[in-house]
C-alpha cells in the first residue's frame, strides 16, 4: 500500500508541472507591469528598472519559470503586490481557519448527506423521499454564494442567531452557519449517491437472506445494507472535492471569512501576481493529495481492496 | 407482459422506431420532464423576445422612484435596484446572458471534447496517453480557480465567459467520447464495417459518433446548467459582461450591500437562476434514465 501511494504521488508531478505551466502561460498574458503597480504610477524609472531586474522579470520565461517554482517549493513566496505582506505568511495564518471550516463543513455533508440519502432509499417513493429529492436537486442547482447570501439575510440579519459574519473573535459559533452552507450543498450531492447505492444494495441476495432468516428490519438496514453503501459515498466525497473547494472559496468569500479562499479569491481578482501561482499549485497539489486519501481509505473500509 | 410500458417498447421495436423515438416518448410520459422541457422553452422565448415582454427598459433608471431601490408594487412587480431600474425587466433580460452562455460554452464543450476524445480514443497508442494526460491536468485544477485566472489574463467579458466555460467542460466530454470509442471500436457491428471496407472516417462518423450521443445529450444538459451557474458566479465577481447590460450573477453581487433594505435585488436573480438550472439538471438525469439505463 505504501509503494502504491508512492507511485501515486510520483504520478502527480507531470500533473502538477502541466498545471503550472499552463498557469505560468496564463499570468504572461496578464496585462500590465507588476513592478510599476508595486511602485507606483509615479515611480521613479530607474527604480522601476532596477526592481524588475532585481525581481528576475527580464529574464527569459523559461528561467522566470524555474526561479518561480523553486521558490514555490522552498516556500520563499515573496511579498503580494497588494498588500506587500511576505505571501508564505499570509498562507500560514489563514491556513487553520480554512481547515477548521473544511472539517466543519465536511462534517455536515457526512451525516445529513448520508442520513437523508438511507431515509429516502428505505421510504423509496414515499412523500419523504419525493420531498428529500426535491431539496437535493435544489441543492446542486442553486449558485452557492446565493445561498450563502440568503442564509446570511435569514440567520444573521431576521433571527439574529449569529451577530455578524466574518470571524468575529475566532469561536466556533462564527464557523456554523459558513460551515452549514457549505456543508449541505454537499451533503445534496452525497444525499443523492447514497440512495441510488443503497438501492441498489437492498436488492441483493446477501440483505434477502438476511431478511430470509428472520432479522428485524432495523438491523438489516443498519448493520447489512449501511456499511456498504459506505465505499460508493467515500467515492463520492472525492469526486465532489472539486467543487466543495470552488465552494468554500465563495462561502468564504461573502461571509467575509479570513481564511485561504477569501484571500487566495481576492488576490486573483486584484491580479496578485506572486499570489497567483503557488495558489493554484497548492491547490491542485491539496486536491491530488485528498484523492489519494479517499482512495486510500476505501482499502480501510473495504478489506477487498487491496492496492498493489 | 401486461406491462404497458413493455408493451409499448415491444410495440416500437417491432415497428422499427428509434432509440431516439422509444426515449423522447418515455420523457413525454414523466410529468417531471414535462414541465422541465417546458421551463427551459419558456426561458427561449422569454430570451428571444424580451423586448416585447420587458415592461421597462432594463437600464433606464425610474425617475418615479426617485433612482433608488423600492420595493415590489404595481408599476414595479419585483421592485427597482439602486439605481432604481426594474428588477424584472434586468431579468427578462438576463435570461438571454444565462442562455446565450449556457448553451454556447457547452457546445464549444462538446466540439473540443468530441475531436480529442475521438482522436485519443480511435488512434491509442502515444496520441491517447498525450491527450489522456493533458485531460488530467486540466481536471486537476479546481475548475473555478481556472475560470478566474483565464479571465483575469485575457480579461473579463462575455467572449472570456464563453471561452473559459467551454475550455473547462470539454475534458469530461472528452473522457467520456475516448471511452466509449475504446469499446465502440471493438465493438461487433464496427468490426463487420470494417470487414466491409468501410473508411477510416465513415468508421468514425457513421458508425463511432453516433453511438456517443446519447451519454453526449446527458452531458450537454447537465452541462448548460453548471456553465449557468459559472457564468452567473463569473458576474457575481465583476468577471462577466460589463454592465450596463444585465446579468443575473451581476445583479445578485449589486444586490448584496443592500441585502436587508432591499432584499429583492438579490433574492429573485437567484431563484431564476435555480429555476433553470434544476430544469436542466432534472431533464439530464431523466435523460439519461431514457436514453442510456447503464449509464447509472
Amino acid at each position: 500500500m505504501l509503494s502504491y501511494a508512492l507511485r501515486r504521488l510520483l504520478h502527480a508531478i507531470p500533473v502538477i508541472i502541466g498545471v503550472s505551466l499552463v498557469t505560468f502561460f496564463l499570468m504572461i498574458l496578464v496585462p500590465g507591469d507588476p513592478v510599476q503597480r508595486l511602485l507606483g504610477q509615479r515611480a521613479n524609472p530607474e527604480a522601476v528598472a532596477a526592481l524588475r531586474a532585481n525581481m528576475g522579470l527580464d529574464d527569459p520565461p523559461m528561467q522566470q519559470y524555474l526561479t518561480m517554482m523553486g521558490n514555490i517549493v522552498t516556500g520563499n513566496l515573496g511579498r503580494s503586490i497588494i498588500t506587500r505582506e511576505n505571501v508564505i505568511d499570509e498562507f500560514k495564518a489563514r491556513f487553520p481557519v480554512t481547515l477548521r471550516l473544511a472539517l466543519l463543513a465536511t462534517l455536515f455533508a457526512t451525516i445529513i448527506g448520508v442520513a437523508v440519502g438511507i431515509l429516502s432509499a428505505v421510504y423509496q417513493n414515499s412523500v419523504i423521499d419525493r420531498v428529500a429529492m426535491f431539496f437535493t436537486l435544489l441543492g446542486i442547482s442553486v449558485p452557492v454564494f446565493w445561498y450563502a447570501l440568503i442564509m446570511i439575510l435569514l440567520v444573521i440579519f431576521q433571527l439574529r442567531l449569529v451577530p455578524q459574519t466574518g470571524l468575529g473573535d475566532g469561536s466556533l459559533k462564527y464557523y456554523l452557519l459558513p460551515a452549514f452552507v457549505l456543508g449541505t450543498r454537499a451533503a445534496a450531492f452525497i444525499a443523492r449517491i447514497t440512495r441510488s447505492a443503497m438501492l441498489e444494495i437492498v436488492r441483493q441476495d446477501f440483505i434477502r437472506t438476511a431478511r430470509a432468516k428472520g432479522l428485524r428490519e432495523r438491523v438489516v438496514i443498519w448493520k447489512h445494507a449501511v456499511r456498504n453503501v459506505m465505499i460508493p459515498v467515500v467515492t463520492v466525497i472525492g469526486l465532489d472535492l472539486a467543487s466543495f473547494i470552488d465552494g468554500a472559496y465563495l462561502t468564504e468569500f461573502v461571509f467575509n471569512f479570513p481564511g485561504l479562499g477569501r484571500y487566495g479569491l481576492v488576490s486573483l481578482l486584484n491580479r496578485d501576481l506572486p499570489v497567483m501561482l503557488p495558489l493554484v499549485i497548492y491547490t491542485a497539489l491539496l486536491f491530488i493529495i485528498v484523492n489519494l486519501v479517499v482512495d486510500l481509505l476505501y482499502a480501510a473500509i473495504d478489506p477487498r481492496i487491496r492496492y498493489e | 407482459m401486461n406491462d404497458p410500458r413493455t408493451h409499448s417498447v415491444e410495440k416500437a421495436a417491432r415497428r422499427g422506431t428509434s432509440t431516439w423515438a422509444i426515449a423522447w416518448r418515455r420523457l413525454m410520459r414523466d410529468p417531471g420532464s414535462v414541465i422541465a422541457i417546458a421551463i427551459i422553452v419558456i426561458m427561449v422565448l422569454v430570451a428571444i423576445l424580451a423586448p416585447v415582454i420587458a415592461p421597462w427598459d432594463p437600464t433606464r433608471p425610474d425617475r418615479e422612484v426617485g433612482f433608488r431601490a423600492s420595493g415590489p408594487s404595481p408599476t414595479h412587480l419585483l421592485g427597482t435596484d439602486q439605481a432604481g431600474r426594474d428588477v424584472l425587466s434586468r431579468l427578462i433580460y438576463g435570461t438571454r446572458i444565462s442562455l446565450m452562455v449556457g448553451f454556447g460554452s457547452q457546445l464549444l464543450s462538446l466540439v473540443l471534447g468530441i475531436v480529442f476524445g475521438l482522436v485519443a480514443g480511435f488512434y491509442g497508442r502515444w496520441v491517447d496517453s498525450l491527450i489522456s494526460r493533458f485531460i488530467e491536468v486540466l481536471q486537476a485544477f479546481p475548475s473555478l480557480l481556472f475560470i478566474i485566472v483565464l479571465s483575469v489574463s485575457i480579461g473579463p467579458g462575455l467572449l472570456t465567459a464563453y471561452i473559459a466555460l467551454g475550455i473547462v467542460g470539454w475534458a469530461s466530454v472528452a473522457r467520456i467520447v475516448r471511452g466509449q470509442t475504446l469499446s465502440l471500436r471493438e465493438a461487433e457491428y464496427v468490426e463487420g464495417a470494417r470487414a466491409m471496407g468501410a473508411s477510416r472516417a465513415s468508421l468514425i462518423f457513421r458508425h463511432i459518433l453516433p453511438g456517443t450521443l446519447p451519454s453526449l445529450i446527458v452531458i450537454y444538459s447537465i452541462g448548460v446548467g453548471g456553465a449557468i451557474i459559472g457564468e452567473a458566479t463569473l458576474s457575481f465577481l465583476g468577471l462577466g459582461v460589463r454592465p450596463p447590460t444585465p446579468s443575473w450573477g451581476q445583479m445578485i453581487a449589486d444586490g448584496q450591500s443592500y441585502l436587508t433594505t432591499a432584499w429583492w435585488m438579490s433574492v429573485y436573480p437567484g431563484i431564476a437562476i435555480a429555476i433553470v438550472v434544476v430544469a436542466f439538471n432534472f431533464l439530464g438525469d431523466q435523460l439519461r434514465d431514457a436514453l442510456d439505463p447503464r449509464m447509472k
